[in-house]
Order: C-alpha cells, then structure tokens, then sequence
C-alpha cells in the first residue's frame, strides 16, 4: 500500500476522502461427508468520495493506477448534484491502529484449524438423527488506509475469527436446524475447548424433535440474549441508523429525540469501543473515532449513529458509525455492538409472571421494512401458569416497532452478547456487526407457526 | 490469463481461470433530492486448479498476483473436495448484452432518476417518493486446460420505485431489472399510486384460510423454497424432498417453472455458468410435475442428468467472486393458463393480494417451509382492494401451497430473492393459505 501515492492523488479543493484496503479472509467448509472446502482470499482495492456538489460522488476500484479516473469519476457525480453541501465537521485523526490477538490466528497453519473444526464436526455427526451439517471456520483480516484533504490520515488493521454451524437433525418427517457460533472477535484462543458447547447444541437439537409445533397467535413471551439482541438489531437498531432520516423530514419526527418509546428502566446503548465482539473497531471508514451512542435512555429516545454526511444533516456530532463492507461499497451507517442493557428482574420473575408463554432462545435471521419486523428462533419453551412445560419448535415472531417496544414489562439482571454478529443492510453483509441483550419479557407478541 | 493458466498448469494436472471486469453505477434520488451516485470499475480474478484427483482455489483483484498458484494449491492439499472434468463445450449465442445500456452515461442515468421522479410528482405532489437506476456492465471471461476459451459480455439495467408513507416508511414500490433500459408506463405509476393511497385505511386480519394472490415480485419468496427443492446439491444430501420424485406431480397441473440462462436480455442470462457449463433451459415443473433438477457438473454425474448450467460463484446473501459455484437460479420463469390479472383480482369474493414480504431467508428453506410478514398486503373483497393489511403473516410449505394453484397472471414482474433478483413471474393465485392475523 502506498500511502504516498495515495495522498498525492487527494483533490485539493471541495472534500474528498479514500479508502485503500488489503482485504484477506481464509475460509474453512465442512460438510457431512468432509471438510470440503478451503479458501484464502486476497483482494485489495480503493473507495473515494468527492463532495464538491450537492451531495456524495463515490467510485470503487481495484487497479490504483485508476486513481486518478476515479476522482474524476467521483466529483463529476457530485457536480451532477444541483447545490453545494458542505460537511459541518470533518475527522483530522491521524493514527496507526494494529491488532495485537492473545493468540493469532494468522500465525497457525492451516492444518491446525482444519483440525480443530474436524474435532467439533465428529462430535456433531456422532448421533444418527443429525442429517445434515454445514460447519465453517472464517478469518478475515484487513488493513485500511484512510485518508481525506483535511488532514485524516488513519491506517487501522481489524481482525476477526469465529466458527459457525447450522446443524440439522431428522426424525420420520420432522426436521430441526438450529445454529452454533463461537468465536468473533481477534482471539483464536475462544474457539479453543468449545466441546461442552458442541455437544449441548447437539442435545437441543435432538430434543426438538420432540418439540410441539406452535399453534399461531399472540403471547407472552421471554426473549433469551441471543434473540434479545436480534430483536432490538432489527426493530429499532435500523431505524437509530440516521442516514435514513436525510431528506425525510417525517420521518426524523418520528424518530424525535426525547419520545417515548418504552417503559422507564430501558437503556438501548450501541458501544463500538465495547472490545471482544463482532463489531468492535476504533476508527470508522470516514476516519472518525468510534463513540458508545445511548440510543434509548430511561425509555426516551436519546441518540442515534451517525456518518459524517448525516451527522451534518441533523446537526449533531458524528459517532463514528460509518462502515463498509469492503472496498467495493461505499460507507453507509451502521451499528457497532448494539444491546440492551441489564435491568433488575431474574429470568425466575420474568417466567412467574407469565400464564400462557414461551421462553425463545436461538436467533435465526431477522428482517425489517420500517415500523414492522420479523425474525425466526431456533426453538422455545412453553410456559404455563408460571413454569416451563415442554418444548416448541418452528416459530416466527412478528411485530410493530412501537408497540413491541411498549411492550416489554421486564428486562433481566445479565447482558450476554452473540458470538456471531451481522447485518445485511444496503446489500453489504457485513460480519463485523455485534448485538447483545438482557433477557427480555414482551407481553402480546406475535407469533407464527409453521 | 493464458500465463495465470500455464503457470498453474506447471504445478498441477488441470486448471481454470474466471476474470470479471465489472463497471456499474448507481443513482439514487429521494424526495426530488439527489441522494448520491456511487460507481466502481473493479477486475476479479479466480484460479482453479486440481491434482492428484483434488481442487483448490484462490481469487485475486489482479493477474499479476503471484500468490495465486500458491493459494491455490494450499487449499488444494487441505480439503478432499474432488477434481472436478472442465468443461469444453462450445456455448451458443445468447442475448445477455445491450450497447443501449451500456452506453448510458452516468449523465443519462440521472436525467432518467429526475424525469421518472418529476412524473410521479406531476401524477401525485402530495405523495413523497424515490427512484434508484442502477446500470450495470460485466465482461465475464474463461479459460480452462480442457481448451475452453470463451468471453461473453452482460449488461443489467434495475431500477425500482417507491413511495413513502406519512411517517417516512417505505410505503409502495415497484421494480423493474433485465438487459435492457425499463420502460415505465403510465399504468405502472397508476397503480403504484394506487396502492400507495390504500395504506390510509388499514385493516388488520383474524386467523383465518383464504384466496391469496402473491404479486410477480414476491414470488421470489416461494421461488427460493422451490430451489432448495430442486438443487441437486440437496437432493444428494437428502434436504431436499425430492430424492426420486422425478416424474412426479408434486404441483398443481396449472403451474410450469423453468430455469432459463439463455432468456434474451434476462436479468441473470449468461453464456455459460461459472464453471463453463453453456446456459440451458430446463424445465423443473411441467403443469405440476417434476421434471429436472438444477446441478453442476459433478452432481450432474451422480444424478445422471447433464449439467444444466446453474453453477454460479454465489451464495444466498452474496455474488463474490470467492463464492464456490453452486447451484442457483439463472431466469426462473413461472408460466401456466395465463388468466388476465384483472379477471384474477375480480374474481375474488375474500382474500388477500401480497406485494411485499419479509422473512423470506428464515425457516427451513430447503424443506419448503416458509413464516413470512406480510410487509405489504391488501385485502380484496369483491374483486376490489378494500385496504392495506397490518401485521399479519402468512405460513405454510410449498408442497401444500402449490397443489393449490388457481390462475397464473400475465403481467410479468421480475422476482426477487432477498438480495438478488432470480426471474420473472406473474401474480399467482392459490387458492387457499393460511394468514395469521392478530
């Protein structure tokens, strides 16, 4: 990477930024048979952006003697744009971020990791009723160089490793798939010892072959961490990501700071500086230094994630939230590690105070469209007059953002992060996204069958 | 890449090399505001090789790489996927490219984003709504040590409307996306306009069974399901369940679906598949039977069936070229006794037209099951759209779903899977689903 270059290239009038990346993600894939699948990846590529009109002209390349086509390309788009925007703040760091993992995953060889993720596959496939695994091992290192015309000169290196499997089981006409993380963060040293955790997911599998399918309808409902998480990403994460509210102004009315939106005691905080997950980072893609946002304090709408241009919008300061995907995309606003934070009531409390419920745990995919979610669970327990009875399986939960938020009566003593993160916003699937929650109680959830 | 190809050859027995040179650009205009146009003109570049029976693979954003061959073989020696044969049969001519798109400028683009945004306001002033265009061009281009040497060139023109509602949410859209530049019609704007003033009255829903119409665009939800059925990656590997159901009839006699990579300006029609396989047409259902499935060239061996052509470097949330080819959709094309979609809609006493849903990549696709919120439905009494549905969700599988088939519409919408586009369907009308509501 030639930084040099690089900065020679800047415009020098208007805002212009780059982003030169040396992007590398090893893969490892097994399937039931073996492990399949091995790939190293090595790309490297360019983003920059001209600001020299009424709004952003980007271009992404692959070959840097097309730097200079690419600033032309950039401003000529930006000049497309009637008006002249200026950014009322633009980032000046200057910095040098490396990694420095307890145990490196770039420093094994291969064969080492094939090896270990062998070990859990054999665990998994040791018991008939498991039909089919897909077991993955990821690796993804990047070093980041960027840079703009007002001085940011910030390289950053993020690393992350993790392990995942989604594991089905069969009984007659009766199929399961449940899903396994561990890992997601620079520290190969997680993945380590993970057996227990194999074989209890094994376990929850199988027993939900027994589970009984839920008949549709509206329930009270706990939410373990995982899904907790998943909930408070998809219904409300998205709409905290600001860059939706430029030019809509009904919609930046809606999300007015200080509304209520949910019971006192209910703290929504996203903390990319929170190290050990997915989304952890210090610097974003713009160059700004990344900040823990309180999004929902005491209920009430507190804050929101911003990029350079949104922040600009809404006059408010940039939070260090612009990221993406890799090279090829231009950045757009998106959550670090979003959570809810612990409250005061015990898993014990929160199933005692339900008459006909369930207890859910396991994401598995979610999706929004505004003020209406939806997302799947792996599996539940059924809860009546107060205690756990059996096990339920195939639900989906749906809800309205607004009123699920005014929903949820009781948040638990314990925040838990996934070991997985990810967000497929704008088409950009990005790993490094992290969510995490206290045990939640909904009343009046959604829920649908299979 | 002949050198890439010899230097690979001098370390293993067989060898491929895929480059794609894409260059796109997009616009995006929100409220008669340019929100921002993004392009990149970026080269990729893959190398298989196999030895001793095996195969690896590395990619790279350069030619000149010259840690490809040594990537290569490392996967090669530590994974035990087999050698595949390549290929070398000669593709014939497809249509998958237009200089008329391709010599878009990114002037042209925004002109078109502003005059389709000025039509919808002259129509509808008081409704807030956006365009995005997006123009994309790939030169895709393969060599392999069987002697196959082919380059096609691909053109994509996609471009999507839509309204918001009176709290800044999406409210109604429409897309269009092929080889070619899209036409709007006036018609098109009317009924997005339509829909979109429908969301004033909302109604919500009970559990109940009922007719259901699901829109061309969000077939793409069951079109993924009926993939999983007929991949023949999960036939093999028992998720699917259509092991030895060929010949079969699993569907209504008043649905055919096929798979077609040579379609004239499709949206994912190509010369051949990424690992050389020419583009085909298969035919998967035939008025309700099951006739093929999709499969690459070593599940092809397994199944006894020829390559189809599906073998495309993709996964279900992305297109890198790192992605190992497997099995996906070129152009699925839903056909049937097509019935006027108007005479479809007038027909219904009670149901529900679905134009948007969410939740498509949940549940267990490959078994057919689906849970979808209905993001955007419409309830229809009378033959006549009464309202916009909330909250409500729709569930079943589609092994029952589609024995239940009514009509098939005419006015051909392309679909959409989660990210990606996969076809073209008319609206279908089945006659009886199970909605959840309140």
């Amino acid at each position: 990477m030639d930084k040099q270059y690089f900065k020679e290239a800047l415009l020098i009038r208007d805002f212009c930024d780059l982003r030169f990346q040396d992007f590398s993600h090893t893969t490892i894939k097994g399937g039931m048979e073996e492990i399949d699948e091995v790939s190293i990846v090595k790309k490297s590529g360019g983003n920059v952006r001209v600001l020299s009109g009424g709004g952003f002209g980007s271009f992404a390349f692959t070959d840097p003697k097309d730097i200079t086509l690419a600033f032309q390309e950039a401003k000529t788009a930006s000049d497309l744009n009637p008006g002249k925007e200026k950014l009322k703040r633009i980032p000046t760091n200057v910095a040098h971020i490396t990694v420095s993992p307890k145990a490196d995953p770039r420093a094994l060889p291969i064969a080492e990791k094939k090896e270990l993720l062998e070990k859990y596959r054999k665990l998994i496939l040791n018991n008939s009723e498991i039909v089919d695994l897909e077991s993955q091992y990821y690796e993804q290192f990047t070093d980041t160089l960027i840079l703009n015309n007002h001085g940011a000169e910030v390289q950053q290196e993020e690393l992350i490793c993790g392990m995942s499997f989604r594991i089905t089981a069969k009984r007659g006409e009766i199929t399961q798939l449940t899903r396994l993380s561990f890992g997601g963060n620079e520290d190969y040293g997680e993945l380590l010892d993970k057996e227990y955790d194999v074989l209890d997911k094994v376990d929850q599998t199988i027993d939900l072959l027994d589970a009984e399918p839920v008949k549709g309808g509206n329930y009270d409902v706990i939410l373990d961490s995982d899904v907790g998480g998943l909930f408070i990403h998809e219904a409300f994460g998205h709409l905290s990501e600001a860059d939706n509210l430029i030019g809509n102004e009904t919609l930046a009315n809606t999300m007015a700071l200080g509304a209520t939106f949910a019971m006192e005691n209910f703290n929504v905080i996203d903390d990319p500086t929170r190290l050990g997950h997915p989304g952890s980072y210090v610097y974003d893609h713009e160059g700004t230094k990344a900040r823990p946002v309180s999004l929902i304090k005491d209920g009430k709408l507190r804050g929101r994630l911003h990029s350079l241009e949104s922040a600009s919008f809404m006059d408010e300061e940039p939070t260090g939230h612009a990221r993406a995907k890799n090279f090829g995309f231009t950045p757009i606003v998106r959550m670090g590690n979003i959570y809810i934070d612990q409250g005061k009531s015990s898993l014990n409390d929160m199933i005692t105070s339900i008459d006909d419920g369930m207890y859910l745990f396991g994401s598995a995919g979610g999706q929004t469209s505004g003020e209406t979610f939806t997302f799947a669970v792996q599996g539940g327990y059924r809860i009546e007059k107060g205690r756990i009875t059996g096990m339920v399986r195939d639900l989906a939960l749906t809800g309205h953002l607004f009123t699920t938020l005014k929903n949820i009566e009781m948040v638990g003593e314990q925040v838990t992060f996934s070991k997985a993160g990810g967000c497929g916003k704008g088409g950009q699937i990005l790993i490094q996204s992290g969510k995490g929650s206290a045990p939640i109680k909904i009343k009046n959830m959604g829920i649908g069958g299979q | 890449m002949r050198q890439l190809l010899n230097k690979a050859l001098a370390a293993a027995d067989g060898g491929e090399v895929y480059k794609r040179d894409v260059h796109s650009t997009s616009v995006d205009i929100k409220l008669g505001k340019l929100k921002g146009i993004n392009a990149d003109k970026k080269r990729e570049v893959a190398l298989r090789l196999t030895k001793n029976g095996l195969m690896g693979a590395a990619v790279s954003t350069s030619l000149e790489d010259d840690t490809l061959v040594d990537r290569a073989l490392i996967a090669l020696e530590n994974q035990k996927s087999h050698a595949i044969t390549f290929p070398n049969v000669p593709p014939r001519m497809v249509f998958s490219f237009s200089p008329e798109v391709d010599q878009l400028s990114t002037e042209d683009l925004t002109k078109m984003a502003f005059d389709l945004s000025e039509r919808l306001k002259a129509k509808a002033p008081d409704i807030p709504a956006g365009v995005r265009v997006h123009k994309n061009i790939k030169r895709i281009s393969l060599l392999n040590s069987a002697g196959f040497n082919e380059v096609y060139d691909y053109s994509n023109f996609s471009l999507s409307l839509y309204t918001l509602t009176e709290k800044g949410f999406m409210g109604s859209s429409k897309e269009y996306s092929s080889g070619k530049v899209a036409e709007v019609s006036d018609g098109d704007l009317d009924r997005l306009i339509e829909t979109h003033r429908l969301e004033k009255n909302t109604l919500t829903m009970e559990n109940e069974k009922m007719p259901v119409i699901f829109s061309g665009n969000v077939m793409g939800a069951l079109m993924l399901r009926v993939l999983g059925g007929v991949n023949g990656g999960n036939v093999l590997k028992g998720t699917s369940p259509l092991k030895d159901k060929i010949g079969e009839k699993l569907f209504s006699d008043k649905i055919t679906i096929r798979d077609d990579g040579k379609m004239a300006f499709g949206v994912n029609t190509c010369l051949f598949d990424d690992e050389g396989t020419p583009a085909k047409n298969t035919v998967l259902y035939e008025k309700g039977v099951l006739k093929n499935y999709l499969v690459n060239i070593t599940q092809g061996k397994k199944l006894t069936q020829e390559p189809t052509g599906n073998a495309l470097k993709r996964t279900l949330f992305s297109k890198e070229i790192e992605d190992t080819p497997s099995v996906f959709d070129t152009n699925l094309i839903i056909e049937g006794d097509h019935q006027e979609d108007e005479l479809i809609l007038k027909g219904i006493k009670r149901g529900l037209l679905i134009t948007g849903v969410m939740g498509a990549h949940t549940g267990n696709i490959n078994r057919g099951d689906f849970s979808l919120n209905i993001s955007s439905g419409y309830l229809i009494e009378n033959g006549k759209l009464q309202g916009k549905v909330k909250g409500a969700m729709i569930t079943g599988n589609i092994y029952d779903l589609f024995k239940n088939v009514e009509a098939v519409g005419t006015h051909y919408e392309v679909m959409r899977s989660i990210f990606y586009h996969m076809g073209y369907s008319p609206m279908v009308l089945f006659k009886e689903a199970t909605i959840l509501g309140k």
